[in-house]
């Protein structure tokens, strides 16, 4: 799983540090002057200067004086109960039909022989979900409104005492809620789903003379070998993502139920990685040739490290022991010992360097989890002689301390990044995380339902579908355009590309067409519309990060300062919709 | 306002109807001679059923993406670039699998995808055992192509080449062979596809599936339906070595892992045996005459012949042609090139060359230049002489693509018993090393090299391949346990300078020549049987029938000597197999002249 460090700031640290709250507030005034300039030269347009300001005030003012201080959450709650209903008439839980159709089969598209089928199932269910509510989402936004105005029957609400926000509120939520509810049905069956799915049991296939390692039988196309301790109990090797417990009960061998594969890690990330170089000077670590620049690695056999600096570490989490996970890689420059794995060392120091944990040699274990341990009470060095430690009074009085990783092997790298190293105080229940994973599937709905209304409130039904299927486009591919613009995706803007395609001119090609300056021409006109493209897809939610499918699927905590961010957005959105649609409504009512 | 409306709802059903008679005419069931289209498909044999199985998965998910099949596809193959990109490299299989859905006949993306998981995806995992499995992904998505794709013989194909080459050949090849050999679910899956992977045809030594001899299986599948004439497109005389080259490359393996017994030289025997009947396998060749590789001694002969004969019929006309031909050559060039060799300038060399190409006459100028009542026989002798070149240039050059006679001489040599025994102490030399036994490794090396010398003698070409590499290999591994340099005097001095010529493309040594001078001398060898059963074969074979480890062989120098093997002398003796016989006392001692291992021929001393 790739995390970047911003994905697990806490929310204050999002919010202060990093200036969440800032560019926030200067979107939202962006966007007020903006939205007030658009309106007055479209109240120009139809009153004149003077009193097109004049309309545009005093629409202005009846938010603040008349349509806020007079908001009443019954009538909100008439305009949601009748949205519920109006979408149940419209046979909106076919969807669950769907999606149940969809489980059906998914065995079908699953991958049978993959290495981590829980990823698989979890991903899939969660994609599948939150496919199936975003399409929901725009499909009972869109035409509500527009399908009331053209059959008049809007007319029978804003001639009550309605306020345009009360009616922008009542749809949003209405739809919400018959969203919650279908998505609260396609939750329980998911949860299901994976859970049945990746259900299975083994017996003992063959055992040793001493009864102590054994090999289990297959069973989900895969089989354990495991090794019983003195005491009759162990675990089988990690295949396919999981382990089973082992224990011996009388004279039998019990392979017990799985663990490790639908969990929830609750990780303590460090707030840096830093590396160093092969002379020990300090680098942004090496880089192996690989195109992704997630991992940077580190060189074998010299002074070469890497050093994750943890702070604010509460010792209260950890008792005798301390447990923390790697997901680092290797890279070979040569192949050499193929059956032995690349090694290095690990220790943890003080962060002024003075006392240090004795160092542990590890062997990689790529793509999986290598689950370690150290202990509170512990061997190391003080200022260099040796000395029996205590984890959190000499090398982390304070919460603070540093982890060191170097590569053992001449010749050969380590690859981390800064998320690849973490403290696991513990593991939260697996249903929890499954919940907060539907939340931000809630929220993505959510927000589609918002532009949906807004969209709704001013265009027909079919154009405001339309807009809203491009603001979800731009949502989820929007670092395509990012791409396009800084010509790392090759291939021009939307001109080039209608000349390129019918001329079936590869996007590696330079284009020719026998003119140099309708060339350059064409690039000047798709530079301007790509920045207006990329403009747009400012304005509108990044779905793609707001999807959090990975942190479910990879068994990590969904922490909550990236739910509450994505809260925060999602409210950012709300508003600015709600706003947007109220002066859109008051317009088609001075209109009528 | 009705009648208009309802005048244009007519026209449109009516052309409606009109755009669907032609569509129906030319979609209908072929009964009758119409139905254009299905005639069309079932003669190309491009029906869904001809192609291959018909997969409900498949056919709903294509279904599914309404028609938007193409892009849908194609933003699966960016997520896939994306995944393999960033390491997701589960999510990268499960997007394969998906495009090969959306896809299912789009044999390219068969092909690429698996070479993806076998090739670029496995070598990401530091653990042998996962990279194992990612080879098995490669593999595994090519068997699901072949069902999809009956008629497609380029994957059964694929997966000759990915049994064996990729586990046969990697690094790790030790390993993956061993998780082959004993991986039955594996072997479970190719039986449930339609290959027997554990017939008699596909057991190792030790009686499991062999990855070589599975891979093999794979080619005469694709050669089945190549057979039952559908195109591949690949050249016949390529196509048809794999089969018999992977059993060669199995009886290489199981030697490398040290099976080194009469198990060995069955497996040999059986590769020799079926090369000959590929050389014998009549094969297209550039022209429209099918070519046999083994009949290239025929058509040198049949060349040879024909050529004599038209010379003989050409003789009294040819100085005729040849000076009619002078008559246009500028004095200046004919001034050079009458002149004696010796006298000519470099210029004036070069010059002379080309008037003699330019002089020496065709065929079928020879030919014209005769009586009436001789020239229609000579024209016939000229055009039947043009096609027996183009046939014997033909057949050698498809037997230098395939390497013909190393392959074939290789099989020969690998029967003996000499070659058997060479790398079996080679191989336990190698053993030695690792528990540290220099002495005992020393000695085994040497008993090796006397023997490897002797085969390298009778069958010189064994030298330029993989052999020749390890023996060399070898060499350099004694030559640091001995710590001593080795000179003209050790018995594969001869071999070592042949050896690095040849890897290096040295100019001061000609390989080629070297090459034909010792096949040359081999060929007065005698009988093999003759000459691997002389005194020294004897003799060796006693001292091992004994199992004496320290002394493996009788003709290697004793134990304690640190010098290496020697020559008897420098002198060339390309036949003196007698003078091998290894004297009763070797073994407490140093080497005595007499009893010294055979000296390999320089032909340039």
């Amino acid at each position: 799983m790739r995390l970047s460090p911003e994905q697990f700031w806490t929310y204050s640290e999002w919010l202060f540090q990093h200036n969440g709250l800032r560019d926030g507030m200067i979107l939202a005034l962006a966007l007020t002057i903006l939205g007030f300039l658009v309106g007055y030269l479209v109240s120009v347009v139809n009153h004149g200067p003077v009193e097109g300001f004049l309309k545009v005030a005093q629409n202005i003012g009846q938010l603040f004086t008349v349509d806020i201080p007079k908001f009443s959450f019954r009538r909100v709650a008439a305009i949601a109960g009748l949205a519920f209903k109006e979408s149940i008439r419209k046979k909106i839980l076919v969807l669950i039909g769907i999606f149940i159709i969809a489980m059906m089969f998914a065995g079908w598209y699953l991958d049978q022989n993959a290495d981590y089928p829980a990823r698989l199932y979890i991903s899939f269910v969660l994609t599948a979900t939150n496919y199936l509510v975003i399409v929901l989402g725009f499909f009972v936004s869109c035409f509500s409104i527009p399908q009331d105005i053209k059959s008049r029957t809007i007319y029978t609400i804003v001639t009550k005492p309605v306020r345009p926000l009360e009616l922008f509120l009542g749809r949003v939520l209405g739809f919400a809620g018959i969203g919650t509810l279908i998505l609260l049905v396609m939750g329980l069956l998911s949860y299901v789903f994976v859970v049945r799915g990746l259900n299975h049991e083994h017996e003992v296939e063959t055992i040793d003379a001493n009864g102590k390692i054994g090999q289990t039988t297959l069973s989900n196309k895969h089989t354990h070998t495991f090794t019983l301790n003195e005491e009759g109990r162990g675990t089988t090797n990690e295949v396919k993502g999981h382990r089973h417990i082992v224990s011996k009960v009388g004279d039998r061998i019990v392979i017990g139920k799985k663990i490790d594969d639908l969990t929830a890690r609750v990780p303590i990330y460090a707030k840096k990685l830093e590396f160093t170089g092969r002379d020990g000077e300090k680098n942004e670590g090496y880089n192996v040739g690989y195109m992704s620049e997630y991992q940077k690695y580190i060189e074998g056999d010299s002074l070469s490290m890497a050093v994750w600096e943890f702070d604010g570490v509460n010792k209260d989490l950890f008792k005798d022991v301390i447990s923390y996970d790697l997901t680092i890689s290797a890279f070979r420059t040569y192949k050499g010992d193929i059956v032995t794995p690349v090694g290095g060392i690990i220790y943890f120091r003080s962060p002024d360097e003075k006392v240090e944990s004795e160092r542990e040699s590890f062997k990689v274990k790529e793509f999986q989890v290598d689950r370690r341990s150290i202990r509170t009470k512990l061997k190391g060095f003080k200022e260099g002689q040796p000395a029996d430690l205590d984890f959190f009074k000499d090398i982390a009085p304070d919460g603070k301390f540093q982890v060191v990783i170097r590569c053992q092997d001449r010749g050969q790298y380590l690859g981390m990044a800064a998320a690849d190293l973490y403290l696991r105080p513990a593991d939260l229940q697996f249903w929890w995380n499954f919940v907060k994973g539907y939340i931000s599937i809630w929220l993505q709905m959510f927000i589609v339902i918002c532009f949906g209304v807004m969209f709704s409130t001013f265009l027909s039904g079919p154009v405001a579908m339309i807009a809203t299927v491009a603001a979800i486009v731009l949502g989820f591919f929007g670092f395509f355009v990012d791409q396009l613009q800084a010509s790392t995706t090759k291939g021009g803007g939307p001109i080039e590309s209608l000349i390129r395609v019918p001329s079936q001119t590869g996007s590696q090609i330079e284009l020719d067409l026998g003119s140099p300056a309708l060339e350059e021409a064409i690039r000047v006109v798709d530079t301007w519309l790509l920045t207006g493209v990329a403009q747009l897809k400012n304005a509108v939610p990044n779905f793609d990060q707001l999807g959090t499918a990975d942190f479910v699927a990879y068994g990590t905590n969904l922490f909550g300062g990236l739910l509450g961010r994505h809260l925060t957005i999602a409210l950012g959105y709300f508003v600015l919709t709600s706003l947007v649609s109220y002066f859109f409504l008051k317009t088609r009512e001075m209109a009528a | 306002m009705n009648n208009r409306s309802l005048t244009r709802k007519i026209l449109y059903i009516l052309l409606i109807v009109g755009l669907l008679l032609p569509l129906f005419y030319l979609g209908r069931p072929p009964i009758g001679g119409s139905g254009k289209i299905a005639e069309l498909r079932s003669r190309y044999a491009i029906g869904q059923a001809d192609l291959g199985k018909l997969d409900p998965t498949s056919e709903s998910m294509k279904l599914a993406t309404l028609g938007m099949r193409g892009i849908a596809s194609t933003i699966l193959w960016l997520r896939a670039d994306y995944f393999k990109e960033e390491k997701y490299f589960d999510r990268f299989s499960a997007t394969l699998n998906q495009i090969s859905l959306l896809q299912p006949h789009f044999i390219s993306v068969w092909q690429h995808q698996a070479h993806n998981l076998s090739y670029n995806v496995s070598p990401e995992f530091e653990d042998y055992r996962q990279r194992y499995e990612w080879v098995k992904k490669g593999i595994d998505y090519l068997v699901k192509g072949t069902k999809f794709n009956t008629r497609k013989p380029i994957l059964q194909y694929d997966l000759g080449h990915y049994l064996g080459n990729k586990l046969g050949k990697a690094d790790e090849k030790l390993q993956y062979r061993e998780l082959f050999r004993n991986d039955k679910e594996f072997h479970k899956y190719f039986v449930d596809q339609g290959l027997n992977a554990v017939s008699d045809d596909s057991l190792g030594p030790d009686r499991k599936p062999d990855n070589w001899l599975v891979g093999k299986q794979w080619f005469e599948e694709s050669y089945k339906l190549v057979q039952e004439g559908i195109p591949i497109k690949k050249s016949p005389h390529l196509l048809y070595s794999y089969a018999p080259l992977w059993q060669m490359y199995h009886g290489e393996a199981i030697e490398d892992e040290g099976i080194l017994d009469e198990r060995a030289k069955f497996v040999w025997e059986k590769a020799g045996r079926e090369w000959k009947e590929y050389g014998n396998q009549e094969l297209g060749g550039t022209g429209s005459v099918a070519v046999t590789l083994r009949s290239l001694d025929i058509a040198k002969q049949d060349l040879l012949d024909l050529k004599s004969k038209f010379v003989e019929m050409t003789q009294s006309v040819r100085d005729i042609v040849v000076n009619s031909k002078k008559t246009k050559i500028p004095p200046a060039k004919l001034e050079a090139f009458d002149k004696a060799d010796e006298d000519r300038t470099m210029q004036e060399k070069m010059t002379a060359a080309e008037v003699a190409m330019q002089i020496e006459p065709t065929y079928q100028e020879l030919a014209s230049e005769l009586p009436r009542d001789q020239r229609v026989k000579a024209l016939e002798l000229a055009a039947d002489l043009r096609n027996a070149e183009e046939y014997y240039r033909t057949t050698n050059s498809l037997r230098d693509q395939v390497n013909y006679s190393y392959w074939e001489v290789r099989a020969l040599a690998e029967q003996q018993q000499m070659m058997v025994d060479a790398r079996r102490l080679m191989y336990e030399a190698n053993q030695l090393i690792d528990v540290a036994d220099i002495k005992g490794s020393v000695e085994k090396f040497e008993g090796a090299f006397v023997r490897w010398d002797k085969i390298f003698r009778y069958y010189p070409i064994v030298m330029t391949e993989d052999v020749g590499g390890e023996v060399l290999k070898a060499i350099d591994r004694y030559r640091k346990l001995a710590d001593e340099e080795l000179d003209e005097r050790f018995v594969l001095y001869d071999f070592m300078r042949f050896r690095r010529a040849y890897d290096a493309d040295y100019l001061d040594f000609n390989v080629e020549q070297t090459l034909a001078d010792w096949k040359s001398k081999a060929t007065e060898l005698g009988s093999p049987e003759d000459f691997f059963n002389t005194p020294l074969a004897a003799a060796y074979r006693q001292a091992t029938d004994a199992q004496t480890p320290s002394t493996p062989a009788s003709e290697t120098p004793s134990p304690g000597d640190s010098k290496p093997p020697m020559k008897e002398d420098d002198s060339p003796k390309a036949d003196a197999p007698t003078q091998d016989a290894p004297s009763a006392d070797t073994s407490s001692g140093a080497p005595a002249t007499g009893n010294r291992p055979p000296t390999l021929e320089n032909p340039g001393s």
